[in-house]
């Protein structure tokens, strides 16, 4: 039947190849070598009575599972026989007997006869040859067609193939499932062909793009889903796939967490600016950063709602669907090997003042507050004659306390902390991978590891990955499938533990003074370096992952598959905490213990979880003649998960080398904390197309959670999408020369959001471990007053619909894709209507509110090849806008959200600028125009802001959108416009890509000592671009750096109550975020095949790699745009962004 | 198709078991590790686990003031007896509206409702609870008083608010109101707490002494308030005082009573006691500490109080307004601005330390005083941190000592970020309940028995007797603007002796009325000798007295109190957005 089927699309030209290819592909693993031969010997006895030559043929070709391939041309169904007495005779006897006085030449083909007419056979040529992949391996199974000739033929186990060419001048069409088709002209001096099929598939509308619960192809998709070619994560010297994501998907938005560029950092995503997407691994739920770039197949971003409406809930943002590479039947075994070395090194990175300056500047901060210098006179003789002759001791005995060495404001060195704490790092990667696959079973097996180490000098600061990673696929009969997926991922981070908190190190890194000694004239790390501190102690935290997924699948008819599936997946995690006791020396040489680290303690949790999911879902398929598709899948999914976490803690080690809880003998306490989930969903899908022209699709999910309270639970997430293929009309012909494929598709659906903390239904009592305040001895445990609750909470929902076009035009060389769409977000949960305080509690979120987001996302391709020579450019473009559109805010607050909000709004005070003369100051302090800001007395070099509603006073008004007083929006920290552009091309062996990423609009407002230098003394960051302070008096030996009225900082002060008055939200100091970035340059050259063949490798080629080579960006020195806001302590107080230098290898054999 | 049979019954098997485990209560987890209300408040033991969340809201040393609470606070907040380096913004006029936040947080108000509105369905006797029980009064009393003292007038609420309460949108009861519901909650208070001699916790915990005291100090406020602030927006119409003068007497003499367990700190060393007391880590054998927050490094809790008493500063001096308090060692009168024409610098402090009462340099370091003798060595006193800054700032010669023990392992460490000290924070003690007292049956104009009161104080510091003397001096230090007798001078001079760089200061300036003492004024230190600072620079600037002038760049026309406004605080004004009801306080 499905040979007959075959056959039917050979005799029709044209018509979707898929499906073709699909039941080539059956083919191979219904028909060997062997058995054809058998075949051909097979006696046979038969009678044919009234029929047609054509009508033997196909009955012979049915007996003897013999593919037999012809073509109407040759008339056979013309050719009438009357009676046909077949006895003891081969099918080849047969078919000579029958065809030669027909002048029909039959050919055995590689796995079947061709039946060419004799008088064509002008050059009966064979072409012979061998489908490799991109790595050099035989490819079998690939589907080969001629374009005249009529011809097919499929490639064997080790990818060869021989093909009969009738025709001398013809085009070789190679296609396989997942590669670009290829196109091959042949002509008679054609042999030994070695075809190369690559995986770049963007141009190809046939490719298969995995949805949920099942693949579509790409041209039958009717919502918004984007595929990530895999090889644009490959090569790349980051640690996880996250960051390789950056940039390669329009309208997904990444961004690095408060720790910035730390090791391992994993990057947040949102998909067209809502949260985090739900990731689907191979089916089971997973982290998107467990996963070894090295391994992945393909990505699929299902960016509407109608294409991750089959996930309900779990989806509320969008899908990741991540697919990991597999082993295939009858492919012969392939290892590929690739690593790469990396170095990096921070980029703009600040250097500190010299420590003779800084502490003029700081005396000059003092002097503007009339209190007293921080440095004394006598100290800044002392930093002099040190930075004269660097080899005198950085700081003196402390006068006040002879036996310790004077700190802070005594100490004379001069250091630069930047230099001193942050050097280079380095990364590495390597992957081994083994794929390949017998007659009924294939494999996939691969290893991984990354490892980096970040940029600080001491103390632990690294991360490292292990994956383990194996596929078994068995077909256990034509109509059972059954397979096993094992991954395994351990990763470890390691902090130094100074203070108990990364972020704390860095925070007090960045606010060292350069004056502050690094070592003592005894030789000694001083405590204020952080080094002694940072060297005892350390934090490290093991993630380990254990996923274990089975599968099966049946086929009980031709057109019907049941899948079952059940994951379980083991995350661990292991944090410890060593805070070991540090020592600085005394000035008679003793060593002493640093009392913040004092008591010594041991810190330790454990968190297990299990995780189990269960899916089983079914499809119907149901072709109505050759014109109306239907499709049809149904399921069920359950899954549950059970966390419980053990921790404790036991104060004051014994020993530093054995730090353990049992060589510990201090205070000690346990706690655990435990939770658990449910979700159960039924979801459906019914798909409808007509002739691959007018497409429908909908899904429907019902979804059911424990978080809700009982009647709240379950909701009901419809979609529905439609697509017009425009270029399979007739009326397109006239334009199919210029726009060769258009598309245009529409999509609605509802999703449910069941992201919220759970329990908020209910009214509990927090049992918190120990008071502070001892009783009897001891802390004793209590609770704190119970939450006040919300029964009615129930899902936030929303509503997306989407618009796009996808078209291709000179010879689908380029192409273009444009999604609009709109998402409306209803009973949205958030901050509830602001109520009196009085309340005593956190008002409940409500479902009360609405947000709308309106958005585009943009991408276009070019790809072509000139000979040897092929590139490719592509661009992506995105923006999207949310506003509040319902908000319980009658009075027009502005401390909420309020109706008509632009998410990300910045309100501030306009600038007038810098207070230049006494006049104007006084004429400030006289009208206390400005006395809501400070009351104190405004000086020359303080900020003038502007009375932007002329009522004389610069404030806040009512705080109210009708009154909002002199504030108004100066700007807006939403990313708008976000781009790529990726460039790559290769000749011959060498290639190179260009990848760069961008936003090309954002405002951010910088606040803290990282951003204005001067902040309290002992909170201060100096960097040489904030000396561009205000000054209007000249500079002394030991207080201020000499008039500098034209300034782009204000006048410094050194108490919160006058500097605030300067650091308002205002329009002078708001920054632009907006940055352009070189984010990977790759340059690969290819070694010749004729050497590596020599060693037995299939391919090999060598690359250098670099991340983060080029920035433009307006942005104030010290920040970059990328983390500028981000930081547990202030902004900017985040590992520097780095730069990264890779050369690595890719091998095959 | 024979195979497919396989498949069937495959597939059966698979659904039956993914039906079977979808059990009905799947979807169904409750919490874990928390618990619910309905099932909280079954036993004596859950009343008392939700009450001792409350005992972490009294000010301590480590949760207000500077690196020493409650011996900074009054800086902090603003006091014309302590300064830290800037002016404080409460006395220069140089407060702003706010929008939001501020003391008007409800939150504590709430969670004590919640224990109202639920104890009664403790199953247990209910003698085993009634401890808690008198805890929640007093602790709604206390979180009350606090607002009267920010706000005046505040609305008074007797049970958890939910969100569609109209309660939420009332406006404002008067403070008489509601200091006479805070009186009545210390009343049940007194009734239910234990007493201290049988007080599970001792005066760790709560007991009828405590709430005494404390009864004693919000009659003893709102009494003056209304007297002192009669006739302005401030004060309520029709109240009277001597109702809360008279109810602060009984309070007080109820607790004067032989069968409390108060006493008085006394060693026979007037040289030490009064300073020891507050650098013990200990005082659960001390009569006088009513309630007193203990800490324990073991236990994870301590602060850096030793530090900051001895190797710094916290950036906090006291002025020569409080110095002038101090009477000499007859109990007469001192003229310390004739002595400061002549005597200066170090032998200034050395010279009035032997003269006057030795509560005085048991506050500040006088010259050549051990500072610390321990592991750290020895260290002593050698003249005011005048030249140093931030939290080694003095910028007035009057350095604290107050609960320094040059004993106390950590006192003088000069590493940073030590907070390894154990010192204990006195919340309550007996000698204000003597203080408040005698002042009010002064202000009663009823006759104080000093015996019983004030002089148990002074004989501790080997002070002589009590007498309403006539002070020449007062106008330089007393100036209220309004007339008092000379026996409430003296009273009101002995409590800001006694009770020096406790936080009072900034409270009783406020009942008091007494901005005149500061308006337009500055803050001064002592005598500059510029001899002691040959070839270190300091920046004072000495008035026409030749004391230091600290704040005579910060302040060139002293402090600008607003009198029609300053006494309370902006109510923030997004609340009365939100309850239009809801009426600002006057002059905001």
């Amino acid at each position: 039947m499905q040979r007959i089927k075959l056959r039917k699309k050979l005799k029709e030209p044209g018509g979707p190849s898929a499906l073709s290819v699909a039941l080539s592909l059956l083919l191979v693993f219904f028909m060997t070598m062997p058995a054809m031969a058998q075949s051909l010997e097979k006696r046979l006895n038969l009678v044919y009575r009234n029929t047609t030559i054509h009508e033997v043929i196909v009955d012979l070709q049915k007996k003897t599972g013999v593919d037999i391939a012809f073509t109407e041309k040759l008339g056979l169904k013309n050719r009438k026989v009357d009676k046909l007495l077949i006895k003891d005779e081969s099918l080849e006897q047969v078919l000579h007997r029958i065809l030669d006085p027909l002048e029909v030449k039959i050919i055995k083909g590689t796995n079947g006869l061709v039946l060419i007419k004799k008088d064509q056979e002008k050059a009966p040529g064979i072409l012979s040859g061998k489908v490799l992949d991109s790595d050099g391996a035989g490819i079998p199974g690939a589907s080969l067609r001629l374009k005249q000739g009529k011809v097919s033929a499929v490639s064997d186990s080790n990818g060869a193939f021989r093909i009969s060419a009738p025709s001398a001048q013809d085009t070789l069409l190679i296609s396989y499932l997942g590669y670009a088709t290829e196109e091959l002209a042949i002509n008679p001096s054609s042999e030994n062909l070695n075809i190369i099929l690559s995986t770049a598939k963007a141009n190809t509308l046939t490719e298969l793009v995995v949805v949920g619960y099942g693949t579509q192809k790409k041209a039958n998709l009717t919502g918004s889903v984007e595929v990530i070619d895999a090889g644009k994560l490959k090569n790349r010297p980051v640690v996880n796939v996250s960051q390789a994501m950056q940039g390669t998907v329009s309208g997904v938005q990444f961004n690095y967490g408060s720790m910035g560029y730390e090791p391992g950092a994993k990057m947040g995503i949102q998909i067209r600016g809502q949260g985090s997407p739900f990731v689907v691994i191979d089916g089971t739920v997973g982290d998107l950063n467990d996963v070894d770039p090295n391994d992945i197949e393909s990505i699929s971003v299902l960016k509407d709602a109608a294409a991750s409406a089959i996930y309900g809930a779990r989806a509320p943002y969008g899908v990741v669907l991540i697919t990991t590479k597999s082993g295939s039947l009858g492919k012969k075994v392939a290892v590929n090997f690739s690593t790469n070395s990396a170095l990096s090194t921070p980029i703009d990175k600040p250097h500190t003042l010299d420590a003779y300056t800084f502490v003029k500047a700081m005396n000059e901060m003092h002097d503007n507050q009339s209190v007293a210098r921080l440095f004394t006179e006598e100290t800044v003789d002392r930093i002099i004659k040190y930075m004269k002759d660097p080899s005198g001791p950085q700081t003196i005995p402390d006068p006040g306390n002879p036996k310790n060495w004077a700190t802070y404001l005594l100490s004379n060195g001069n250091n630069d902390w930047m230099d001193i704490h942050f050097g280079n790092g380095n990364r590495t990667q390597q992957n081994l991978s083994v794929a390949g696959g017998g007659d009924n079973s294939s494999y996939f097996i691969s290893a991984g590891h990354t490892y980096e180490k970040g940029i600080m000098k001491f103390g632990k600061d690294d991360y490292r990955r292990i994956n383990l990673n194996s596929k078994l696929e068995v077909k256990l009969s034509d109509w059972w499938k059954f397979s096993s997926n094992t991954r395994l991922v351990q990763s470890d981070r390691n902090k130094p533990g100074i203070d108990g908190d990364y972020a704390l190190a860095l925070h007090h890194v960045l606010r060292t003074h350069p004056n502050q000694w690094l070592v003592s004239p005894n030789g000694h790390y001083s405590n204020l370096s952080r080094i002694p501190a940072m060297l005892a102690s350390s934090e490290g935290t093991t993630e380990r992952s254990l996923t274990q997924r089975f599968a099966t699948e049946f086929k009980p008819l031709k057109n019907w598959d049941i899948n079952v599936d059940y994951s379980i997946d083991l995350p661990y995690t292991d944090y410890e905490k060593r805070y070991l006791t540090a020592y600085e020396d005394r000035v008679d040489g003793s060593m002493s213990a640093i009392q913040a680290t004092v008591p010594s303690y041991i810190t330790k949790e454990k968190s297990n979880t299990f995780y189990n999911s269960l899916n089983v879902y079914t499809t119907y398929r149901y072709d109505l003649k050759e014109d109306h598709h239907f499709s049809l899948m149904a399921g069920y999914q359950q899954e549950s998960s059970r966390r419980d976490l053990l921790g404790g803690l036991k104060r004051e080690l014994i020993a530093p080398s054995v730090p353990s809880m049992t060589t510990a003998i201090g205070e000690m306490r346990a706690y655990d904390e435990m939770s658990h989930w449910a979700t159960m969903g039924y979801f459906a899908r019914f798909n409808y197309s007509y002739r691959d022209k007018y497409l429908l699709e909908i899904n429907g999910r019902n979804d059911g959670t424990s978080i809700f309270a009982k009647k709240k639970r379950w909701g009901y997430f419809p979609s529905l999408s439609a697509g017009w293929n425009l270029h399979k009309e007739n009326f397109w012909t006239r334009v199919s020369p210029y726009v060769n494929t258009m598309k245009i598709r529409a999509s609605w659906g509802r999703l449910g959001n069941q992201r919220v903390a759970a329990y908020q239904d209910l009214p509990l009592l927090a049992i918190e471990p120990s008071l502070n305040w001892i009783l009897n001895g001891g802390r004793p445990a209590y609770t704190t007053g119970p939450n006040l609750i919300n029964p009615n909470l129930t899902w936030e929902s929303s509503e997306s619909t989407d618009l796009g076009i996808e078209m291709s035009f000179l010879k689908q060389r380029l192409n273009f894709v444009l999604d609009v769409y709109q998402r409306m977000t209803f009973n949205r949960l958030g901050p509830a209507k602001a109520l009196p305080a009085v309340l005593g509690a956190t008002v409940p979120k409500e479902n009360n509110s609405e947000l709308r987001t309106r958005g585009w996302d943009l991408s276009l391709s070019w790809k072509d090849k000139i000979g040897d020579f092929s590139y490719g450019i592509s661009a992506l473009l995105s923006d999207y806008q949310s506003v509040v559109t319902k908000y319980n805010n009658p009075t027009g607050i502005l401390s909420t959200d309020y109706v008509g909000k632009n998410i990300g709004e910045i309100w501030g005070y306009e600038t007038v600028g810098l207070i230049r003369t006494a006049e104007d100051a006084d004429r400030i302090n006289k009208s206390k125009s400005q006395s809501f800001i400070s009351a104190q007395t405004w000086r020359t070099g303080d900020v003038e802001y502007r009375d932007l509603n002329g009522d004389g006073k610069v404030n806040q008004g009512m705080g109210t959108l009708t009154d909002p007083g002199d504030r108004r929006i100066i700007g807006n920290s939403t990313p708008r416009y976000q781009y790529a552009l990726n460039l790559n091309a290769s000749y011959k062996n060498f290639d190179i890509s260009v990848f760069f990423q961008g936003i090309g609009k954002r405002d951010y407002w910088l606040s803290g000592n990282m951003f204005w230098g001067f902040n309290a003394w002992n909170q201060t960051s100096l960097f040489p671009h904030h000396l561009d302070y205000y000054r209007d008096t000249e500079g002394s030996t030991y207080s201020g750096l000499g008039i500098n009225t034209d300034a782009y900082y204000p006048r410094p002060y050194s108490d919160n109550a006058q500097y605030r008055k300067n650091q308002q939200n205002q329009t002078r100091y708001l920054q632009s975020g907006a940055y352009i970035r070189l984010k990977n340059l790759q340059l690969g050259y290819s070694l010749p095949k004729t050497w590596i063949s020599k060693i037995g490798l299939q391919k090999a080629r060598i690359f250098i790699s670099g991340e983060n080579l080029w920035t433009k960006s307006s942005i104030t020195k010290g920040f970059d745009p990328e983390t500028a806001s981000l930081g547990e302590y202030g902004s900017g107080k985040n590992m520097f962004v780095q730069a990264v230098y890779a050369a690595g290898l890719n091998v095959s054999f | 198709m024979k195979t497919n049979i396989y498949a069937y019954w495959v597939f059966l098997l698979f659904t039956v078991t993914a039906l079977s485990s979808c059990k009905k209560d799947y979807l169904e987890r409750n919490p874990l590790t928390q618990i619910s209300n309905d099932e909280y408040w079954k036993t004596a033991t859950d009343l008392d686990k939700y009450i001792l969340q409350f005992y972490t809201t009294f000010p301590v040393i480590e949760s207000v003031g500077t690196y020493t609470g409650l011996t900074s606070w009054d800086a902090v907040r603003g006091a014309d007896t302590q300064i830290s380096g800037t002016a404080s913004t409460m006395w220069n006029g140089a407060r702003t509206p706010v929008t939001s936040g501020g003391n008007w947080t409800w939150t504590d108000i709430r969670n004590v409702n919640v224990f109202f509105e639920n104890y009664r369905k403790c199953k247990d006797p209910f003698h085993r609870y009634q401890q808690y029980v008198g805890e929640a009064h007093f602790f709604k009393a206390k979180f009350y008083f606090d607002k009267v003292l920010t706000y005046g007038d505040v609305p008074w609420y007797n049970k958890p608010l939910s969100m569609d309460s109209e309660e939420l949108y009332k406006a404002r009861d008067s403070r008489s109101l509601v200091v006479d519901s805070i009186l009545s909650n210390l009343d049940q208070a007194v009734t239910h707490l234990s007493s201290l001699k049988t007080v599970a916790g001792g005066s760790n915990r709560l007991s009828k002494e405590a709430a005494l005291l404390f009864k004693s100090r919000v009659a003893l406020f709102e009494g003056s308030w209304q007297k002192y602030h009669r006739g302005t927006e401030f004060a309520t119409a029709g109240a009277d005082p001597n109702k809360y003068f008279r109810i602060a007497k009984q309070a007080a003499e109820e607790l004067m009573k032989p069968e409390y367990k108060t006493g008085i700190y006394n060693n026979s060393a007037p040289n030490e006691d009064y300073n020891r007391m507050f650098s013990l880590s200990d005082q659960s054998a001390n009569p006088e500490v009513l309630l007193w927050k203990k800490f324990d490094r073991t236990q994870n809790l301590s602060h850096s109080y030793q530090i900051y008493v001895s190797d710094r500063t916290a950036g906090i001096s006291v002025t020569m307004e409080q110095i002038q308090q101090y009477l000499d060692k007859t109990g007469a009168p001192y003229d310390y601005l004739t002595l400061a024409k002549t005597v200066k610098g170090n032998k200034f402090l050395t010279k009035i330390a032997q003269d006057c009462d030795p509560r005085l340099s048991q506050l500040i370091w006088i010259p050549n005083m051990l500072m610390w003798d321990n592991s750290y060595g020895k260290g002593t006193f050698g003249k005011p941190f005048l030249d140093k800054s931030g939290e080694y700032l003095n910028n007035t010669g009057f350095q604290i000592k107050k609960g320094n023990d040059p004993k106390d392992p950590q006192a003088g460490s000069g590493v940073a970020w030590n907070t390894n000290s154990i010192t204990s924070s006195i919340i309550f003690r007996y000698a204000e309940v003597l203080l408040n007292y005698a002042e009010a049956t002064a202000e009663l104009g009823e006759t104080v028995d000093y015996e019983r009161s004030i002089n148990l104080l002074r004989r501790r510091s080997g002070m002589p007797a009590f007498v309403a003397n006539t002070d020449p001096y007062k106008n330089r230090y007393a100036d209220y603007g309004y007339t008092i007798s000379n026996e409430l001078h003296e009273i009101r001079r002995e409590r800001a002796v006694e009770l020096a760089a406790e936080g009072f200061r900034y409270d009783d300036l406020r009942r008091w009325a007494a901005h005149k003492l500061m308006l337009g004024k500055r803050p001064k230190g002592y005598p500059l000798d510029q001899s002691e600072w040959t070839g270190q620079k300091i920046n004072y600037q000495v008035d026409n007295d030749g004391l230091i002038d600290p704040y005579v760049k910060q302040l060139p026309s002293g402090y600008q109190f607003n009198p029609r406004r300053d006494y309370l605080e902006c109510i923030p004004t997004n609340e009365i957005t939100l309850n239009t009801n809801l009426k600002q306080n006057p002059g905001w």
